[in-house]
C-alpha cells in the first residue's frame, strides 16, 4: 500500500448517541496545506476534529488516511497513525513540570529519538526550555497553549488537528501561537484549525472551509471570500444574490 | 512515666504503619477512578485469609506466606478490575459507591462460607519483643515500620521515575489529556487498582501476628479507618496520606492507653467529621497529589 497523506473525509456522519452533528462532510486536506474550519456555533467543527481522532460516535462514512480508513477507529490508533489533536480549553497535566509534560507527549514512541525530539520542541519553542522546571499548571494560558501545541509535535504527526487556540489568549499570545503553528505547516505538516477568529485564521491558513449544520458549504482560498460574505455564509447558509444587495443597499439608503 | 508515653508512640507509629500501606493503596485507586472502594479492607482481609491459609494447611513459613497472600489477592483482584472496577471510568460516583460495596459483601461472605465466621488464630511472624532501655516492642512492629518506609519510597520511585507510574498520575490529573497522548486509561486503572489492594493485602499480612486474630468480616473496620485517613491525606495524595496515617495510629494509641480501649476506635470516626466540616480538602494543599 501507497503511504498517502491526504486526508480524504467522505459523506462523514457522526455524533453523540441519539444526537446527529455530522450530517455527510466531504473534505480532502492533500499534505502540507493550512486548512481553516469555521462556522457559527453548533456546525459541527469541534465534532469533526474529535471524529477524526476516534472520539465521537462514527455513524457512516469514511476518513481515508495512509491507504486506509480511520474512521471509527480509537484515538491510540489514530495517534499511532500520525494524527495529533490539541484540545480546545487546557490539556495538559497541571501538576507536572513542562519536561514532564513533554515526557507524557511522547508516551506511545519508545525509542531512542525522544530526547532528540524533546531538544528539537525546546529549540522551537524557547520560552518552554526557561521553563522546562515549571509545573505546567502554574504557567500563563498563552504559555500552556504553546506546551500543548509542543506536545503534540513531540507525538511526530504528520497532520495537526488544532481546535481554538486562541481562547482566552491575550492577542500577544495568540500572536505566538500562530507564528508557530505557521512555522509547523512550513516543515510540512498538514494542520486542520477550527478558530472562532476568523480574521487571524484567513491571515494563516492557504484555504478556508465553512461548516454549517454538519454540512461544508463553501469550500475555497480565503482571499475569494470577503468578511461580509462569511458573515451572510454563517447566517443564512448561503452567500446574497446581487439582487438581494442592491435591495440591501437601497434599504439602507431609505 | 516517660517509657509508657515513648512506648505509646511507638506503637501507634507502628500502628500509622499499618494504616499507611492499607490507605495509599485506597487513595491512588481514588486518584485515577475517583470512586472511593468500599471494599477495600476486604482485599487486606484476603491477603491476611491467604497468608493465614498456608500457614496452617502446609505449614509455609511466615515471609513465603506474605507473598502467597498478596499474590492471591492480587490474582482476585485482577479479575474484579477486569469485569467491575474498568467500567466505573467515567461512571457517575453512585455506581461506584454501590458496586464496590456489593463487592465488599461478596468477598467477605464467600471467605466466611468457605472458611467459617469464626476467629482464626494467626500464629507466625515475629513476636518477640526487643527493648531499647527500658522501652520494649514486638520485633514484628518494627518489621512493620521498616516494611511502610520501603513501600511509600517504592512508591516514589514508581511515580517518579518508570512509566506506569508516570501514567498514573496523568490519569489522575487530566483524564481528557491521557487520551490525546495515547495513554490507555483502562490499563492504567487496572494497574493501579491491582497494585492498591496488593498493597493491602500486604498490609494484612504484615499485622496479623499483632493482631493474631483472623476472621471473615475484619476488613470492614479497616474500610473504614482508611476513609478519614485519606480525607485527611488530601484524596490522593500519596504523602498526605503517610502523614495523615500516623496522625491517625498515634492518636489511636493515647487514646486506648490513656482512656481505654473501647475509645481507640471512634477517634477515626470523629477526625473524619472534623476533617469534613473543617478541611474537607484535606491538611495540605487542596492541589498536591501523586
Amino acid at each position: 500500500m501507497v503511504a498517502d497523506n491526504t486526508l480524504s473525509i467522505r459523506d462523514l456522519r457522526a455524533g453523540y448517541a441519539s444526537l446527529d452533528i455530522l450530517n455527510g462532510v466531504t473534505l480532502d486536506i492533500p499534505q502540507g496545506q493550512f486548512v481553516a474550519l469555521m462556522g457559527p456555533n453548533g456546525a459541527g467543527k469541534s465534532t469533526l476534529l474529535k471524529t477524526i481522532f476516534g472520539m465521537t460516535q462514527h455513524k457512516g462514512g469514511n476518513i481515508g488516511w495512509n491507504g486506509g480508513d480511520i474512521a471509527g477507529k480509537t484515538s491510540r490508533h489514530v495517534l499511532g497513525q500520525g494524527i495529533s489533536y490539541v484540545p480546545q480549553g487546557r490539556c495538559n497535566f497541571p501538576l507536572m513540570t513542562v519536561q514532564e509534560n513533554l515526557e507524557m507527549a511522547a508516551y506511545t514512541i519508545r525509542d531512542a529519538g525522544v530526547k532528540s525530539d524533546r531538544d528539537y520542541v525546546y529549540d522551537l519553542f524557547p520560552a518552554l526550555k526557561t521553563r522546562r522546571s515549571t509545573l505546567a499548571g502554574n504557567m500563563s494560558g498563552g504559555e500552556q497553549q504553546l506546551l500543548e501545541v509542543a506536545m503534540a509535535v513531540l507525538q511526530r504527526p504528520k497532520l495537526l488537528l488544532v481546535d481554538e487556540p486562541s481562547v482566552g489568549l491575550s492577542p500577544a499570545a495568540i500572536g505566538v501561537v500562530f507564528k508557530e503553528l505557521i512555522r509547523l505547516q512550513k516543515e510540512g505538516l498538514s494542520i486542520l484549525l477550527v478558530e472562532q477568529n476568523t480574521r487571524k485564521a484567513m491571515e494563516v491558513a492557504d484555504r478556508a472551509v465553512i461548516l454549517r449544520l454538519g454540512e461544508v458549504i463553501w469550500d475555497g482560498r480565503p482571499a475569494d471570500i470577503s468578511h461580509d460574505e462569511l458573515g451572510d455564509l454563517f447566517l443564512t447558509g448561503r452567500m446574497r444574490t446581487e439582487h438581494e444587495t442592491s435591495r440591501h443597499k437601497e434599504t439602507l439608503s431609505v | 512515666m516517660m517509657t509508657i508515653f515513648l512506648e505509646q508512640i511507638l506503637n501507634g507509629i507502628s500502628t500509622g504503619a499499618v494504616y499507611a500501606i492499607v490507605a495509599v493503596g485506597m487513595t491512588m485507586i481514588f486518584g485515577v477512578l475517583r470512586a472511593i472502594n468500599f471494599a477495600h479492607g476486604e482485599y487486606y482481609m484476603l491477603g491476611t485469609f491467604g497468608g493465614w491459609f498456608v500457614i496452617s494447611t502446609i505449614g509455609l513459613p511466615y515471609p513465603a506466606a506474605v507473598i502467597v497472600g498478596v499474590v492471591v489477592t492480587m490474582a482476585i483482584a485482577y479479575v474484579i478490575g477486569r469485569f467491575v472496577m474498568q467500567r466505573m471510568i467515567g461512571m457517575p460516583e453512585e455506581g461506584s459507591v454501590v458496586a464496590t460495596l456489593g463487592i465488599a459483601l461478596i468477598l467477605q461472605n464467600t471467605v466466611i462460607l468457605v472458611f467459617g465466621g469464626g476467629y482464626k488464630f494467626f500464629s507466625a511472624g515475629y513476636i518477640e519483643p526487643v527493648f531499647f532501655g527500658d522501652i520494649g516492642i514486638a520485633q514484628q512492629r518494627l518489621l512493620i515500620i521498616a516494611l511502610c518506609i520501603a513501600v511509600f519510597v517504592g512508591l516514589e520511585l514508581l511515580v517518579t521515575y518508570s512509566r506506569m507510574g508516570k501514567a498514573m498520575r496523568a490519569v489522575s490529573q487530566n483524564v481528557e489529556a491521557c487520551a490525546v497522548v495515547g495513554i490507555d486509561v483502562r490499563t492504567v486503572v487496572l494497574s493501579t487498582f491491582v497494585l492498591g489492594t496488593g498493597l493491602a493485602a500486604f498490609s494484612g499480612i504484615l499485622t496479623a501476628p499483632v493482631n493474631v486474630s483472623v476472621y471473615g468480616g475484619m476488613g470492614e473496620i479497616i474500610t473504614f479507618k482508611t476513609l478519614p485517613i485519606i480525607v485527611m491525606g488530601g484524596l490522593g495524595n500519596v504523602r498526605g496520606t503517610l502523614v495523615a496515617a500516623m496522625i491517625l495510629g498515634i492518636a489511636e494509641s493515647f487514646v486506648a492507653g490513656n482512656f481505654g480501649l473501647q475509645y481507640r476506635d471512634s477517634v477515626g470516626f470523629v477526625t473524619l467529621i472534623l476533617m469534613l466540616l473543617w478541611r474537607p480538602h484535606g491538611l495540605f494543599s487542596a492541589r498536591a497529589r501523586f
